[in-house]
């Protein structure tokens, strides 16, 4: 079951483009990872999906339902956090947590108590003297506080150190192993690479891609390394890209079918081979590089 | 309830503020009038040589005297009002955008209610603070007339006058509340309020001074004008009608543009 249906979202701000044609859904339980740059369209499609901004065009739907027309009940069961936080200055954290979980059926205080805990945020402290990691614990804790059955957190570790960094996938890791599910947007790609199941990349407004990160990372290229007396002609008939010939290796992008590397290769004088995955960092990259075209292509 | 319950907590401070500065105006002005009335005829003497354009744009041209409470009250009441204007425009500006400005839109918006719910508990929370404000308002001005005017009989058209303080307060309020709808940041909503206020009554004064009927239609110091309240004379039916028109209409036409505004991220 879908959890978040997106149909052909589009959002203009005037003539500026927010995002366009946006399509992509989130399985129930699913950590979902949504990654461009900023300005890409990944906070515009958020926001549009919790209701702040208006769609120029298309749908979206949340547990099933129309998030145009059933926006408060579709909201009592997301948690959000978002990239920048902002709260009621004058407030004590506990007040502010107390006020936000008033908003949400049943009794929450234990959970908060239980989540500053494990975040180590004094909960009797004023909002303006908080450092911003300590606003964004704040931001965790009253995102979760309530149990939701969806999370979605905008570029969420911005401000935590490491160590506070780890306790939230870990935190993130326990949620969605209690149901949750999970749409995760950054454009820190180690992080997400390291949390999410399937990936949307967006550029310019525009979904280039979607697939599992498992798929991404091991089917489309490989890295390969080879060492020994080589002549770089042999691979002229294969998909090769980035060629780099040294005196004693060669290095190169391979795109396609792994047979015919392989019997090339077999006919090669090696002293050393190396065939790696690229990292996700490295397949966003070739996204973003390419230029006046929004069709993906394998590395 | 939770959003009205912590809209009027965050405003108790200011109510008191304001309640206290607003009741020292009150009883401050009040205080003046014994020295005015036991010099009543000097007073009336002194008017006499102001020209008659000066009078009315303080309101002072339908004043039968300064001696008596309600001809001084046509003259020292306009500042309260002014002062009330100003408070009723500051929470219009504030209150769909206060948390815009501040960022928190974000914290208050993805909680599971409705932009009705939201508009309907900002404007009930004002509404309940400024009608507080008008009783306190009332009040002080009845004591200062208590205490420096205590020969005075008091008269139905004090009661009307008490009552037509939210009235005008509403008008201030919507008409603020529309124009913050129209603006992408606002930044400095104290500002714009009392440029708002101080607006209207200097329209007013001129309005008066140099007896143009349309400008009279630009302030609504003159839809409720507290000199033909005093003097209990009636209002003009089509200050009624435009005054009720506004205050349903910008309220109405503020609703429709917050459901539809895109809260975009700073």
């Amino acid at each position: 079951m879908d959890v978040i249906s997106i149909q052909g979202l589009s959002k203009y701000y005037g003539r500026s483009r927010g995002i366009e044609n946006v399509t992509f859904s989130v399985k129930e339980g699913e950590i979902f990872g949504f990654i461009g740059p900023n300005g890409a369209g990944k906070s515009t499609t958020i926001r549009t999906l919790l209701g702040l901004l208006h769609p120029t065009s298309g749908s979206a739907t949340i547990f099933g339902k129309d998030i145009t027309l059933h926006g408060p009940s579709i909201r009592e069961h997301i948690g959000y956090l978002p990239s920048e936080v902002f709260y009621y200055e004058k407030m004590k954290v506990k007040e502010l947590l107390e006020y936000s979980a008033s908003y949400y059926p049943g009794d929450h205080t234990k959970r908060m108590h239980e989540l500053a805990s494990r975040l180590e945020l004094d909960l009797h402290r004023r909002i303006e003297d908080l450092s911003y990691g300590n606003k964004k614990k704040v931001g965790i804790v009253q995102g979760l506080l309530h149990s939701p059955k969806l999370i979605i957190l905008d570029e969420p570790t911005s401000g935590l150190d490491p160590l506070m960094q780890h306790t939230f996938f870990s935190l993130l890791k326990e949620e969605n192993e209690r149901g949750a599910t999970i749409l995760f947007s950054s454009h820190i790609l180690q992080e997400v690479q390291h949390l999410c199941h399937r990936v949307a990349i967006i550029k310019e407004g525009v979904i280039v891609k979607v697939e599992e990160v498992a798929s991404l990372l091991a089917n489309t290229t490989k890295k390969v390394k080879l060492v020994g007396q080589l002549d770089p002609r042999m691979f002229e008939s294969l998909d090769v890209k980035d060629m780099v010939v040294q005196e004693q290796s060669l290095s190169f992008v391979y795109q396609g079918a792994i047979e015919p590397l392989m019997k090339i290769i077999s006919e090669c004088s090696l002293k050393d081979i190396l065939i790696e995955d690229p990292t996700l960092e490295e397949i966003f990259m070739h996204y973003y590089t390419r230029e006046n075209t929004h069709e993906p292509t394998a590395l | 309830m939770n959003l009205l319950r912590f809209e009027l907590k965050r405003k108790l401070t200011v109510l008191m503020w304001w309640s206290l500065g607003l009741g020292s105006l009150q009883l401050m002005m009040l205080s003046f009038f014994p020295l005015m009335a036991e010099n009543q005829s000097m007073w009336d003497l002194i008017l006499t040589y102001y020209p008659p354009e000066m009078l009315a744009a303080f309101g002072l041209a339908n004043a039968a005297s300064l001696g008596n409470i309600e001809g001084y009250l046509i003259f020292s009441f306009i500042f309260a009002q002014v002062a009330l204007a100003i408070f009723a425009s500051i929470e219009g500006f504030n209150a769909l955008s206060a948390e815009e400005s501040d960022n928190i839109a974000d914290f208050l918006l993805t909680k599971p209610i409705s932009r009705t719910y939201v508009f309907t508990m900002k404007i009930t929370s004002a509404f309940m603070i400024m009608t507080l404000l008008s009783i306190i308002t009332s009040l002080f001005t009845l004591l200062g007339i208590l205490w420096f005017a205590s020969d005075t009989t008091l008269s139905l058209s004090l009661l009307f006058l008490f009552l037509s303080l939210l009235p005008l307060q509403w008008l201030f309020y919507v008409t603020a509340l529309l124009i913050s709808q129209f603006m992408a940041n606002l930044r400095s909503p104290t500002t714009l309020a009392m440029g708002l206020a101080f607006g209207m009554y200097f329209l007013y004064g001129l309005g008066a001074a140099i007896e143009s009927d349309v400008l009279r239609y630009f302030t609504y110091f003159n839809y409720i004008d507290i000199s033909l309240i005093l003097n209990q004379e009636p209002f003009e039916v089509s200050f009624i009608i435009l005054a009720v028109l506004i205050g349903l209409g910008a309220c109405l036409l503020s609703y429709q543009l917050y459901l539809r505004r895109n809260i975009v991220s700073k």
